[in-house]
């Protein structure tokens, strides 16, 4: 049995993520991400203590904080925070970012599989409370130390997308937030799974979740709505993921080159319904439940129902949610 | 009427602080102020949790260093807060512990350009809130004479000073104090039935760090540079303040920078400071740490709204 869960961002308006956050219980899911769009939108951090006080028994968690835009120490702190706050309900999502979101905020980083290795060892030492010293590319630590009288766990999970840094989720992470299409997840569960192996861990204590925009078409959702997102999708979709795909990869390239020259809108327009159903999960309930059963089929442990929330979300949202329970 | 301040979250866990901060709400307190770093939990979400639990108080953020977040994140941050958790939030911005800042990577330069760079950031910090319809106060986090001076843009200014003679001539730095503007002071404090300021290791650490980062100017005003010089030179060979750094300086200088003291004599010394023209005190750590200094505190409050 997978778990399901619902995906907000900070963009959303407060109305929508607080409706979740206080609707999250009687819903009946089992978590709430909150993948931070960078510079923008409500702070993820306090976003994520609203969420944690407005329900009672979901998991919250981050999907993803950038290690790039956040001082470790900081992240540290943050999640140590909530955790506390959750009483054990918060899960530490962290990942290096979306390609568009750190080129607009000027962030480069020349070994991200290290980067993301080096700040997960960090965060764990100070969690055990040790004094803690480390420099590398984004992280500079000397002597720092959380003076916490007893070690805390925290789970850690990845929002990673390549080869490499999937094996490192295998090898490291509590779990991994995936993003992506079928073909795609399904290569990626693999990488992980063999990883976690090879680090002499069990399978299955890495969780696969898998985040992906849903698009409920009962819902009254707009079909240009959910085309303009998936060509987003499209664009911020990395190579490493594209090469995994079998689509061709000329209509990628064209979407990407038409949402970079003239915005998601136009964009829109070269999305068709092959290129919908293979980056967003869409359609009537029973064919999306069809879906989320297809993919824990191959290894998925929870699947996200992401944005776009529009048309009737909130029945749409509910209804899916009925109707994965009913099946389960 | 003089509002009072609890200043939380040093090293306690945040179950701790949401039950100080419900007894220290319904003790009268008119205003819990969250820190931030070096604090071990982040300010930011745990203000969420203290506004989720009290009800009347306002809650102050920080102080928040935008050398840690940068402005931007933390006009987020106060956006969020009010948005989720209602308009009882106040922010205190300021360049932060420059030691423990060193810590975690963030090398902040000269004093001139720390001070610099904070005033730039809080007046973006203060303009954006506004633009934003943020409904909170404002204050700058300030000790040498051209931050006391920049914070006269804010709502109001938070002095880094305990003792009257300092605080007398930090008001005087602020020249022309606008209409509304609100003068606080922020000073580290202890409160015990038996106040033995050179026998309490945690407020004499407390008052170090208050000390050590003294300006020059106001070092010389008061005659205790050959003291702080001693401090610093200790300071620089091991990076920390510890035992050392607090035998060179003296506890005669030390006990200057901190509030250290009982019931009865911390109501007649908040009647000095009220006659400078002190509006708002917010008692800082590590009184959050001391139940007992808590209830004197409590019981002070009742007893200077009885008078």
């Amino acid at each position: 049995m997978y778990r399901l869960s619902i995906g907000v961002t900070t963009r959303m308006s407060y109305e929508t993520t607080n409706w979740i956050a206080t609707h999250a219980d009687d819903l009946d899911i089992d978590g709430i991400w909150i993948g931070e769009d960078i510079g923008a939108g409500q702070d993820a951090t306090v976003l994520a203590s609203s969420m944690i006080l407005r329900s009672r028994n979901v998991e919250v968690g981050t999907g993803i904080l950038p290690i790039a835009t956040h001082n470790v120490a900081t992240i540290a702190r943050s999640a140590l925070t909530l955790q506390e706050m959750s009483t054990g309900r918060f899960v530490l999502g962290i990942g290096i970012g979306g390609i568009q979101d750190l080129e607009r905020a000027g962030v480069r980083i020349s070994k991200p599989v290290s980067a993301l290795r080096e700040a997960t060892e960090c965060l764990r030492a100070l969690w055990r409370g040790e004094r803690t010293t480390a420099k590398s590319e984004l992280i500079n630590l000397d002597r720092y130390s959380l003076r916490l009288e007893s070690p805390v766990s925290i789970p850690v999970f990845f929002g990673v997308r390549g080869p490499q840094m999937l094996a490192l989720a295998g090898e490291l992470g509590d779990g991994v937030i995936l993003s992506g299409p079928f073909d795609y997840v399904e290569k990626a569960i693999v990488i992980v799974r063999k990883a976690a192996r090879s680090a002499g861990r069990k399978p299955i204590d890495v969780r696969a979740v898998l985040w992906v925009p849903t698009i409920p078409t009962f819902g009254g959702i707009k079909e240009k709505t959910a085309k303009r997102i998936v060509a987003l999708v499209v664009a911020d979709t990395p190579d490493a993921v594209v090469d995994m795909l079998n689509v061709d990869h000329s209509r990628i390239h064209a979407i990407r080159e038409e949402v970079a020259k003239s915005g998601p809108k136009a964009a829109a327009n070269l999305v068709d319904d092959e290129i919908l159903d293979v980056f967003s999960i869409s359609g009537s309930k029973e064919h999306m439940v069809d879906q989320f059963d297809a993919l824990a089929e191959i290894g998925v442990n929870e699947v996200v129902l992401g944005p776009p929330f529009s048309g009737d979300w909130k029945l749409a949202l509910s209804e899916i949610v009925s109707e994965t329970r009913r099946r389960q | 009427m003089m509002e009072w301040g609890v200043a939380l979250n040093l090293v306690e866990s945040v179950e701790t602080t949401i039950a100080t901060s419900i007894r220290l709400e319904q003790g009268g307190i008119d205003s819990l102020w969250i820190t931030d770093f070096p604090a071990v939990r982040a300010a930011a979400p745990l203000a969420g949790a203290v506004a989720e639990s009290t009800r009347r108080c306002r809650i102050g953020v920080g102080l928040l260093s935008p050398d840690v977040y940068g402005a931007d994140m933390i006009v987020r941050q106060l956006q969020t807060l009010q948005q989720n958790f209602g308009e009882r939030f106040d922010i205190l911005i300021g360049p932060g512990d420059r030691l423990a800042l060193q810590r975690i990577g963030i090398v902040q330069g000269s004093g001139p350009e720390i001070a610099r760079r904070t005033k730039e950031a809080a007046v973006d910090i203060r303009l954006k809130l506004r633009e934003s319809g943020f409904a909170g106060r404002v204050f700058l986090g300030a000790q040498g004479p051209k931050m006391i001076a920049a914070s006269t843009r804010m709502d109001g200014v938070l002095l880094n000073y305990s003792d009257a003679a300092m605080i007398k001539w930090a008001i005087g730095q602020l020249k022309e104090i606008p209409g509304g503007f609100i003068v606080g002071i922020f000073p580290p404090t202890w409160l015990d039935e038996n106040p033995d300021f050179g026998e309490t290791e945690a407020i004499r650490r407390a008052a170090s760090m208050v000390a050590i980062g003294l300006a020059k100017l106001p070092q010389d005003e008061f005659e205790i540079r050959d003291e702080l010089d001693a401090g610093l030179r200790k300071v620089s060979e091991t990076g920390r303040i510890g035992e050392d750094v607090m035998m060179s300086i003296g506890n005669s200088t030390l006990c200057r920078f901190a509030l250290c003291t009982d019931g009865a004599a911390l109501n007649s010394y908040l009647k000095r400071l009220e006659k400078l023209g002190v509006g708002l005190v917010v008692f800082g750590p590590p009184l959050c740490t001391s139940s007992e200094g808590l209830n004197i505190l409590i019981d002070a409050k009742n007893t200077s709204l009885s008078q």
